[in-house]
């Protein structure tokens, strides 16, 4: 059976990062459950290709946003390496949520004048 | 965690992702391999994830151009020959330029090597008249005592840049050395204190004053060793007891190098009454250059004013200032600024000729490309490393020009040019090394740039490689005029009618700064000897002794003319030659008036003297020459009793190196002041005979030898060399330029030859057809170097503007032709036609060897 796609969106410059912020404030996570999180959470209507979330997950990691740790996946014989949330994470993760509703806000108001 | 570490764990880490959306897919009852594609297709490029992940790591940028650096060595390394050709044209470009400017440096930028040198200053007087200035002249004796005595606001000092070489008698040896005259305070304006005892002082620097000397450090060594009892030592210098007061430290210059220094005792008679001492200053620590300009400009009023010119303009004297390395190479600078445009010129002609061939060899890799840039590389990417492959094959060009550099120094230093010891003083350091490093990442980018814009364009339409040759051409033109008109000058200079006959001529010189040789009488009697026991000698023809010979630099004397005095009369200058009678008879100057001079032209009988054609054209008005009187030096008058023909002499002033000027003869015996004229010049006693000058030169010692051992003859040579060394500036810019200019010849004929063989490599198959369809041979051939010959001609139009720099650097240099003279405008047309017609023929000839059968058979 086929599925109707869903209509997909380019995810914009800049917000990947702090989508994985988001998605890592419920607890640390691998790379492929953060895309599927991502994903699922959006109603798959962000197109996420999975291979483009490594660089972000990276430069979070030598910002000091995120640490990692290798671990076994529930359920899988297999070690995948974790990506948790740091203080100085969850703080950033404040700022640029302000500053995204800031300009959601902004944008609101030229789209839909009341 | 190092870097094979972290690509392990990152290789890890996207597999597992892989793997756990391949386990997904099959959980929603995919196939394996369908899971597997489901999930690389979820996932995009796994190379290109990686890419951008190690992109964001910290070191990441080095470590990728690391790969890329590898990568482009393993191509450099596949095709041998490409990379020599390009190492080589650029090593050879990036060469001569560093050695250029390691001259460059020394005369315009590198600070002289005494203490606070941006403090010391040179100091020059002009001649200014109704806004003109005359050129600028080192001082007489009354200007520098102007400068001497009113200074307040910096330190001056006095000094002859010229050397000489005298007689120097330590013990029982003897040294033939330089020296160089300086005034009092010469080493404490230079901030310079000998490194043992002291320098002058104001009685030793004044006339009659004590004889002192202070030596180099090498001079005291070959003397005394390594002993330092030296200062009260006594030293036999021109024939006369000197006392050691100081040695300078090891490496000490100021001009020439200098065995030995002695006072300059500046006067403001004789050669003092003359401009002929160079002059500087040291700034006091609170005053500016600017404010010493002022405090000169100041003084200039008190500077005596030469008398009104012939038109009755009323110059007036000035003195200038300037930083002193920029007043030391004054003379220099614009020889090198023409050499360092050549050298600019053939570094881009290499940078645009290897751009050509990355060029043509780009197109070779486009499949390549093309494939790299579907597998995901960006744009910038591929920019990157085509350029970097580009740089590569530069920097070992690059690696190359280093030893050249050292080699064309070398070569430099042996093409005698005698500029003042600069070229002695210009070495590869440190600053050569790092503009041999720029102009290769120069090249390296010009060259690169254009490939690897290319190999991205968005429309790949191939870049026209014809505008490069054009770019080519265009600056080879005005390097080939230039060296055209270079050529065309040292020849006309060369082959100048000399006026006296040089074969089988030696010239000996014998340096008369001896106390023993004063007096006219004294000189008189050894030349007289050594004469008579020269002509004895088998196989000499005629020997005669004289100040100076053709060729070389003269005595320049004022002179008036007339018995009289005439009041407001002023001096005209003339050479000024002391001959033994034979002289004019041994060089066979032919004496076209009156009589020769003889013996019986003693010190006791009448003045006489002979003039030269030019002297009696120019101030004599044509009148018979014989008969007149002139006075030179305005001492007693003296009768002209004939008039020679002209001889060639190296130009006392600026214009042509060599020319006919106002000369007069005089017989030794009556001339006066041989002290003063045997401190410039060492006397020549010049031999005509048909031995070999080897033979004739030991011949000529042994006589020496055995009249005044005292009195070594310093040097022997033929008039060829004399005028080989008056020339020798000319010599080195015209072998220099005619070195670059066929260098830059070369590369553009390589350049031509490339398109044109590119262009028919391309088109074989499309010349076939057309001569299958009947189109002859020499059509198909004509059609084929179209192309060289048309980007040739455009580059040889994009060109000309270039020109006019180059009569700009040029001027100055260029003499007997004008700067637009046909013959070599013609001339150079000619050899360029004849080089891109051979450049466009060769490969455009393989076409007659075409069979259209065979090509179309190839399809």
């Amino acid at each position: 059976m086929k599925q109707p796609e869903p209509e997909r969106v380019e995810l914009l410059q800049g917000t990947l990062d702090m989508l994985v912020l988001q998605t890592l404030l419920f607890g640390p996570c691998h790379g492929h459950a953060i895309a599927k999180s991502i994903q699922r959470t959006s109603d798959d209507a962000l197109l996420v290709e999975h291979g483009s979330l490594y660089p972000a997950l990276h430069r979070l990691e030598r910002q000091g946003w995120v640490t990692t740790k290798w671990d076994k996946a529930p359920g899988k014989n297999r070690e995948v390496k974790y990506y948790l949330l740091t203080p100085a994470g969850k703080k950033q993760l404040v700022s640029v949520q302000n500053k995204w509703a800031q300009l959601v806000a902004a944008i609101g108001k030229v789209m839909r004048p009341a | 965690m190092n870097r094979n570490e972290r690509d392990d764990e990152l290789a890890r880490e996207l597999q597992a992702h892989l793997d756990m959306e391949a386990d997904e897919q099959r959980e929603r009852g995919l196939s394996d391999d369908a899971a597997r594609m489901a999930a690389r297709r979820a996932f995009g490029s796994p190379a290109l994830a990686r890419e951008r992940t190690r992109d964001s790591w910290r070191w990441s940028a080095f470590d990728t151009f690391i790969r890329a650096l590898r990568f482009a060595a393993r191509r450099a390394r596949k095709s041998p020959a490409f990379t020599l050709a390009v190492a080589l044209v650029i090593g050879l470009a990036v060469g001569v330029t560093t050695s250029i400017f390691a001259l460059i440096d020394v005369a315009f930028f590198k600070p002289l090597p005494y203490p606070s040198p941006e403090r010391l200053a040179y100091v020059s007087v002009s001649f200014e008249a109704a806004g003109r200035a005359a050129s600028d002249r080192v001082l007489t004796g009354a200007q520098w005592e102007v400068l001497r005595d009113n200074a307040k606001g910096f330190q001056p000092a006095v000094y002859s840049e010229w050397t000489s070489g005298v007689n120097c008698g330590a013990g029982d040896r003897a040294f033939f050395v330089q020296q160089q005259r300086v005034g009092a305070s010469f080493f404490d304006v230079l901030g310079v204190p000998p490194a043992l005892g002291r320098g002058f002082t104001k009685e030793e620097d004044s006339p009659n004053g004590p004889r002192a000397v202070v030596l180099s450090d090498s001079l005291r060594r070959r003397i005394f060793g390594e002993s330092s009892e030296i200062v009260g030592r006594k030293l036999l210098l021109r024939g006369e007891p000197y006392e050691v007061v100081g040695v300078a430290p090891p490496g000490f210059r100021a001009g020439a190098a200098a065995d030995l220094w002695t006072p300059l005792k500046a006067t403001v008679t004789g050669e003092g009454s003359g401009s002929n001492y160079q002059a500087m200053l040291r700034l006091k620590p609170d005053v500016s250059l600017g404010a010493a300009a002022g405090e000169l400009d100041g003084l200039s009023s008190a500077l005596p004013l030469p008398p009104p010119s012939r038109d009755g303009t009323q110059w007036v004297p000035r003195f200038r200032v300037k930083p002193l390395l920029e007043g030391r190479t004054a003379d220099l600078r614009q020889p090198l600024l023409l050499l360092l445009g050549a050298v600019g010129m053939v570094l881009l002609i290499a940078a645009i000729n290897v751009g050509g061939l990355l060029l043509a060899r780009q197109s070779g890799r486009a499949a390549e490309l093309a494939t790299r840039m579907a597998l995901g590389a960006s744009r910038a990417q591929i920019f990157r490393d085509v350029l970097l492959d580009s740089l590569l094959l530069v920097a070992l060009g690059g690696v190359l020009a280093v030893p050249l550099a050292f080699g064309s120094l070398d070569g430099l230093q042996w093409l005698n040019a005698r500029m003042f010891g600069l070229v002695e003083t210009a070495a590869m350091d440190g600053r050569a090394l790092a503009v041999a490093f720029l102009c290769t990442l120069a090249a390296g980018l010009v060259a690169g740039v254009l490939p690897a814009w290319q190999s991205v364009a968005r429309r790949r339409r191939a870049f026209p490689l014809g505008l490069l040759v054009a770019g080519q051409v265009a600056l080879v033109v005005p390097l080939l005029i230039g060296a055209g008109l270079l050529g065309r000058t040292f020849l006309s200079l060369w082959t100048l009618e000399a006026g006296f006959d040089p074969a089988n001529l030696l010239v000996a010189r014998i340096s008369l700064q001896d106390a023993r040789y004063e007096s006219p009488e004294k000189v008189d009697r050894l030349f007289r000897e050594g004469i008579a026991r020269i002509q004895a000698i088998r196989g000499v023809e005629s020997v005669a002794a004289g100040l100076t010979v053709p060729f070389e630099r003269q005595l320049n004397q004022g002179v008036r003319v007339g018995a009289q005095p005439i009041p407001g009369e002023r001096f005209q200058t003339t050479n000024l030659i002391y001959v033994t009678p034979a002289y004019l008879d041994t060089l066979r100057v032919p004496l076209l008036r009156g009589r020769a001079l003889r013996d019986a032209d003693s010190a006791a009988a009448a003045k006489v003297a002979i003039v030269n054609q030019e002297f009696a054209r120019r101030y004599l008005g044509g009148r018979d020459a014989v008969g007149e009187f002139i006075r030179l030096g305005g001492k007693e008058s003296v009768q002209i009793v004939g008039v020679a023909g002209n001889t060639a002499q190296r130009n006392f002033d600026r214009g042509a190196p060599l020319e006919f000027n106002p000369t007069v003869y005089v017989p030794v015996a009556q001339f006066s002041g041989l002290a003063m004229v045997h401190q410039w010049f060492s006397p020549a006693c010049i031999v005509r005979s048909r031995l070999q000058p080897e033979a004739l030169s030991k011949e000529l010692a042994a006589v020496m030898q055995s009249l005044d051992p005292l009195l070594p003859l310093s040097r022997f040579s033929t008039p060829v060399e004399i005028k080989g060394q008056t020339l020798g500036l000319h010599r080195l810019l015209l072998s220099l330029l005619g070195i670059l200019s066929g260098l830059g010849l070369l590369l553009c004929v390589l350049g031509v030859y490339g398109l044109v063989a590119g262009s028919v490599a391309e088109r074989t198959r499309e010349i076939g057809i057309r001569m299958a369809l009947g189109e002859t041979v020499q059509g198909v051939v004509g059609k084929a170097m179209r192309p060289g010959l048309i980007w040739a001609l455009a580059g040889v139009v994009a060109g000309a503007p270039l020109l006019y720099l180059g009569r700009t650097l040029l001027a100055g240099f260029i003499h007997g032709v004008t700067a637009v003279d046909p013959l070599t405008y013609a001339g150079i047309a000619g050899i360029l036609l004849l080089a891109v017609g051979a450049a466009s023929l060769l490969p455009a000839l393989t076409l007659t060897r075409l069979d259209p059968a065979v090509t179309l058979r190839n399809e």
